[in-house]
């Protein structure tokens, strides 16, 4: 009788899931292609976090909402001509991008009365919060939206590799990096918020 | 706090984050996607296509 081993190789089984996931997303992005509104229901839960982070290290925070209803929209009326359903991620991240500098630049024609709303909203949001969004927006562009995705959403390395299309290598710099530089920016604002 | 388990920390949660990390997350949170809104009513599937933002 044959023996079974007890060991498992662990980096082939993570390996085999990475695929079977891979493979599990594409086939909901074809179905969402084919015009399954509950496959593409699914792809708005799994990627709604994502666009958020990304809109948000572009746009008010009063703003990101409405981005990120358009990009849904804007996604859902062209997902038939993504080609290659593996790249469902940063095709929609690519959107997101453009959605929000059109906002931006709709924004930068407001009149002075609708931009005082604009201001008068955002102070919702606590002064520390303010001020950490602040340091990250004003942190170099590779770091800004996986450090949202992370800080804000709670999304893990692993969690932002897999709906950006970025490699795990990739991420984790970026989020090592970016941290550092967040912390130092902190630290010359306000000495007492990096203890 | 070993700079090691802030790292890990950060990348998947599996450490323990020291007080700079700690504080970030807990004022971000206020920004965080709360998914009240769900996904565009189909609908708008049919509606003509856009020129850019073309497949890849």
């Amino acid at each position: 009788m044959r023996k079974i081993p007890h060991r498992v190789n662990t980096s082939a089984a993570a390996e085999s899931l990475d695929t079977d996931a891979a493979a599990g997303e594409a086939a909901l992005v074809r179905r969402a292609q084919a015009g399954d509104r509950r496959a593409f229901g699914d792809l708005h839960t799994r990627y709604a976090g994502m666009v958020h982070s990304i809109a948000l290290a572009h746009v008010a925070a009063d703003d990101v909402n409405d981005i990120v209803q358009e990009v849904f929209l804007r996604a859902l009326q062209k997902i038939r001509v993504l080609r290659d359903p593996r790249a469902f991620g940063g095709w929609l991240a690519t959107i997101t991008r453009n959605v929000s500098r059109s906002a931006l630049r709709a924004s930068s024609r407001l009149t002075q009365g609708e931009a005082e709303v604009a201001t008068a909203e955002t102070q919702r949001h606590s002064e520390d919060a303010r001020r950490a969004l602040a340091a990250i927006r004003a942190l170099p562009k590779a770091y800004r939206e996986t450090l949202l995705m992370r800080l804000v959403q709670g999304m893990t390395g692993p969690e932002i590799a897999d709906r950006t299309g970025r490699t795990p290598a990739s991420v984790r710099v970026n989020l090592h990096r970016g941290m550092k530089l967040l912390k130092q920016q902190m630290h010359a604002i306000s000495p007492r918020s990096t203890r | 706090m070993s700079e090691r388990m802030t790292d890990d920390y950060l990348w998947d949660r599996s450490g323990e984050p020291d007080e700079t990390l700690r504080h970030l997350e807990s004022v971000l949170g206020e920004y965080r996607h709360t998914g009240t809104a769900g996904p565009p009513d189909q609908a708008a599937q049919h509606d003509d296509l856009l020129s850019e933002d073309s497949g890849r």
